[in-house]
C-alpha cells in the first residue's frame, strides 16, 4: 500500500517538477479584452430607419413620431459608443508611464482634455429627447463636425505620446545592435570589404536620420496638437525599419564571406 | 610480435595478492545497510520528491538535446556579433507593428468629411484595413482601436446616416 503511495507521488513531483519550466515557458494568451460595446453596434439602427423611411405608417403622426424614436435611440446609441471609445483611450492613457517628467505633464493635458470630450458627449446625450427631426439631422452634423475638429485631435496626440514612448526602447535596441556589428565586422576585419562597409554605413546613415526624426518627432508632440507629428514618427520608424533591412543584408554578406 | 601472444601474455596477467587481500577484507567488514523502512508519510513524500527531481532531470535533458539544441548554433559567430537572424527578425517586427499601429492612430483620426454623402460614399471613408491579430490586441491595449467592429457601421457612417 505503502509502496503504491511512494510510487504515485514520485510519479505525480516528477509531472510537476517536469512540467513547471515547461508551463513557464509558454505564454498563455491573455483573454482580450472587449474592444465593442453593445451600443457601438449600429445595424439594426440602419436598418429601422430604412424601413420607416420607405414604408412609413398611412398614419402621418405615427409615422413622425416612429422615424423620430428611431433617430433618438440611435443618436443615444452613438453618443454612447463615443463615450466609451473616449474612456477607453483615458484608461490606456492613465495606465501608461512616461518615464519623462515632460511627456508626464503633456499625459496629464491630454487625460484633461479628454475629460472634456467626455463632458460634450454626456451635454449632447441629455439634449436628444428635446430633438425634432430636422434637428437631430442638424446635431449629427454638428458632431461630425466637432469630433473631427476636437475630439479626433485630442485622441491623435494621445496615441502619439503612447506610440512615441514606447519607440524609444526600439531606437534603443537599434543603435545598441548598431554598435556590436560594427565591433564584430571590425574583429574580423571585414571593414575592408567594399560590400560590407557600404551596407554598414548605409544602416548607420539611416539609423541617424530615423534617430533625427524621432527627435523631431517628440518636439512637435510637445508642441500643442501639429498634425506634422504622426507623419514624422511614422517616417522614423520607416528609416529605423530600413536599418533593419541592412542589418539582416549585412548579416548575409557576411555568412557568405565566412565559413559559417 | 603477434596479437594472440600478446593476448596469451594478458591472460597471465593477476593482481597483487596483497592488494587482493586487503580488498577482500575492506568488502567483508563493510556493514550492509539495509534502507530505513518508511514510517511516515513525509519522509516518503522527501523520497519520493528526490526520485521525482531525478525524472525531471531528465526529462529536461532530453527535451534539451531532442528540442533542436544546437551547440554550433549557440557558439556561432552571429549569435556573438548580434547578427543573429532570429534576434534580428524578432527586432525588425517590433518596428513594422509600430508602424502599423501609427497608421491606425492616423487613419481613425484623420477619417475625411463628406458633405451630403450618399450611403455609398459614406461607406468608403473609412478605408478598413486588415491588420494582424497581434497588432489589433496592441492598438485595442492602447485604446487605438475603433470602438464599433470591423464589420460594423462605424461611428462616422452612422453619423452621416442619421444626418441625411
Amino acid at each position: 500500500m505503502l509502496k503504491t503511495i511512494k510510487i504515485s507521488i514520485s510519479a505525480l513531483s516528477g509531472l510537476i517538477l517536469f512540467l513547471t519550466p515547461l508551463a513557464q515557458a509558454v505564454e498563455f494568451p491573455a483573454a482580450s479584452a472587449a474592444g465593442t460595446d453593445p451600443s457601438c453596434q449600429f445595424q439594426d439602427y440602419a436598418k429601422a430607419l430604412e424601413e420607416a423611411t420607405k414604408n412609413p405608417s398611412e398614419d402621418y403622426g405615427e409615422a413622425i413620431r416612429a422615424e423620430l424614436k428611431i433617430r433618438h435611440d440611435w443618436l443615444r446609441a452613438i453618443l454612447n459608443c463615443s463615450n466609451f471609445e473616449t474612456k477607453k483611450l483615458k484608461n490606456a492613457l492613465r495606465e501608461f508611464q512616461p518615464n519623462d517628467a515632460e511627456l508626464d505633464r503633456l499625459r496629464n493635458q491630454i487625460l484633461a482634455q479628454l475629460e472634456d470630450v467626455s463632458q460634450y458627449y454626456d451635454l449632447q446625450l441629455s439634449k436628444v429627447d428635446d430633438h425634432g427631426l430636422r434637428s437631430t439631422k442638424d446635431a449629427a452634423r454638428a458632431i461630425i463636425d466637432w469630433r473631427a475638429g476636437t475630439h479626433s485631435i485630442v485622441a491623435e496626440r494621445a496615441g502619439n505620446l503612447m506610440l512615441w514612448s514606447k519607440n524609444k526602447d526600439l531606437f534603443a535596441s537599434a543603435r545598441a545592435r548598431y554598435d556590436l556589428i560594427g565591433q564584430t565586422i571590425r574583429r574580423l576585419n571585414l571593414m575592408e570589404q567594399e560590400e560590407i562597409r557600404g551596407k554598414y554605413e548605409a544602416a548607420g546613415k539611416s539609423l541617424s536620420q530615423a534617430e533625427s526624426l524621432n527627435s523631431s518627432a517628440r518636439k512637435l508632440l510637445l508642441q500643442s496638437a501639429n498634425p506634422d507629428t504622426t507623419k514624422v514618427i511614422k517616417d522614423s520608424l520607416e528609416n529605423l525599419s530600413q536599418t533593419y533591412k541592412s542589418f539582416f543584408e549585412l548579416s548575409e554578406g557576411i555568412k557568405e564571406l565566412l565559413p559559417i | 610480435m603477434e596479437i594472440q601472444e600478446i593476448l596469451k601474455k594478458f591472460k597471465q596477467i593477476n593482481p597483487d595478492a596483497d592488494y587482493t587481500k586487503r580488498s577482500r577484507s575492506f568488502i567483508v567488514q563493510t556493514p550492509f545497510v539495509v534502507a530505513p523502512p518508511i514510517t511516515s508519510p513525509w519522509r516518503a513524500f522527501m523520497q519520493s520528491l528526490q526520485f521525482g527531481s531525478a525524472i525531471a532531470l531528465v526529462g529536461a535533458t532530453v527535451i534539451l538535446i531532442v528540442g533542436g539544441f544546437s551547440s554550433w548554433r549557440a557558439l556561432s559567430p552571429f549569435r556573438i556579433a548580434s547578427l543573429d537572424i532570429a534576434a534580428l527578425q524578432a527586432e525588425a517586427e517590433a518596428v513594422n507593428m509600430q508602424v502599423e499601429l501609427t497608421d491606425i492612430n492616423y487613419r481613425e483620426n484623420n477619417k475625411p468629411l463628406i458633405a451630403n454623402s450618399t450611403p455609398a460614399s459614406s461607406s468608403a471613408i473609412v478605408a478598413k484595413k486588415t491588420v494582424s491579430s497581434k497588432v489589433s490586441e496592441a492598438a485595442e491595449q492602447m485604446g487605438l482601436s475603433p470602438a464599433t467592429s470591423s464589420e460594423s457601421i462605424s461611428i462616422e457612417e452612422a453619423l452621416y446616416k442619421l444626418a441625411e
